[in-house]
């Protein structure tokens, strides 16, 4: 049996395995894809009114994590390291299932302020569950924030489809910097 | 009260071999080539630890074939996560154990 110290041990255990997350969660590239795609939605929200975000997201939401799905499947090839999937998928799967039902429910009753404001917080509460499988206390400030914004507007009762508009184009900036932030230090890899 | 040094097994008590565990247990699973660059070994000395893992049923290796290029993908098994939480809670109350003063 090896004489290394247990305090030297551990310490290159809790190393290796942060190290090894940090090479696994390159959580910039959903950032800036669906950042993207939401300001997008926001030209799309003010030009043609809050329900058009619904039909918006019937092809960006596929789309979007099509592309992401083969960026991670590409860049775990070329690094040689896998993240287990199911929890990503799941919790995309989430948010987009998510969205659609607080948006159509709000939608169908008449609830513009529950259309508005549901579908926000359903990508806030999917992003506070990437920052947990990515132990990543940033990113769980960043959709916690934005979760505080929704709720701030809702309760400022601003116009619903000035409110999704604004909350598209809020996401989709704080997102795409967000991601930029992250993507910076790790341009190695 | 039995002392913690006995709860350490020398499969897993061992730095390489607790360096490929613990990258493996945050990950599905890991290729030669990163585990070998992440724990700054040599091919070979990197390959016999994984041995010893791999016949102790502590992972798994797939060798497989990406258009020409072959390649070894490493994953932890069932067994080896609990070997792995096993060593560290051995360590932890090992550290412990040498940080109580010691009797008069």
């Amino acid at each position: 049996m090896t004489a290394e110290r247990p305090e030297i041990l551990l310490q290159d255990v809790e190393q290796l395995r942060q190290r090894t997350r940090s090479h696994l969660h390159a959580i910039w590239f959903p950032l800036v894809v669906f950042g993207g795609l939401s300001m997008l939605s926001a030209a799309v929200a003010w030009r043609f009114g809050g329900a058009a975000l619904g039909v918006f997201w019937l092809g960006a939401a596929p789309a979007g994590s099509l592309i992401t799905g083969a960026f991670y499947r590409r860049r775990e090839r070329r690094i040689g390291l896998e993240a287990p999937p199911a929890p990503y998928v799941i919790a995309a799967a989430g948010i987009i299932l998510g969205a659609f039902v607080t948006g159509g429910v709000g939608g169908a009753f008449g609830a513009a302020s529950v259309s508005a404001i549901g579908p926000p917080l359903c990508v806030s509460a999917g992003y506070l569950v990437f920052a947990r499988l990515a132990r990543s206390p940033g990113l769980a400030v960043v959709a916690a924030a934005l979760a505080a914004l929704d709720l701030t507007l809702a309760a400022a009762r601003m116009q619903p489809n000035r409110a999704a508009w604004v909350l598209a184009l809020a996401y989709g900036v704080v997102f795409v910097l967000t991601g930029l932030t992250y993507r910076a230090p790790r341009a190695g890899r | 009260m039995s002392h913690p040094v006995g709860d350490l097994t020398d499969t897993v008590h061992q730095r390489v071999r607790l360096g490929v565990l613990s990258v493996l247990t945050e990950s599905r699973r890991a290729d030669f080539g990163y585990l070998r660059d992440a724990l700054e070994v040599t091919d070979g000395n990197l390959s016999k630890h994984i041995q010893v893992l791999e016949i102790a049923g502590l992972v798994d290796v797939e060798k497989a074939f990406e258009g020409k290029r072959p390649r070894t993908w490493v994953a932890i098994t069932k067994a080896g996560r609990a070997a792995l939480a096993g060593e560290i809670a051995a360590l932890h109350a090992l550290l412990d154990r040498t940080n109580q003063p010691w009797p008069k």
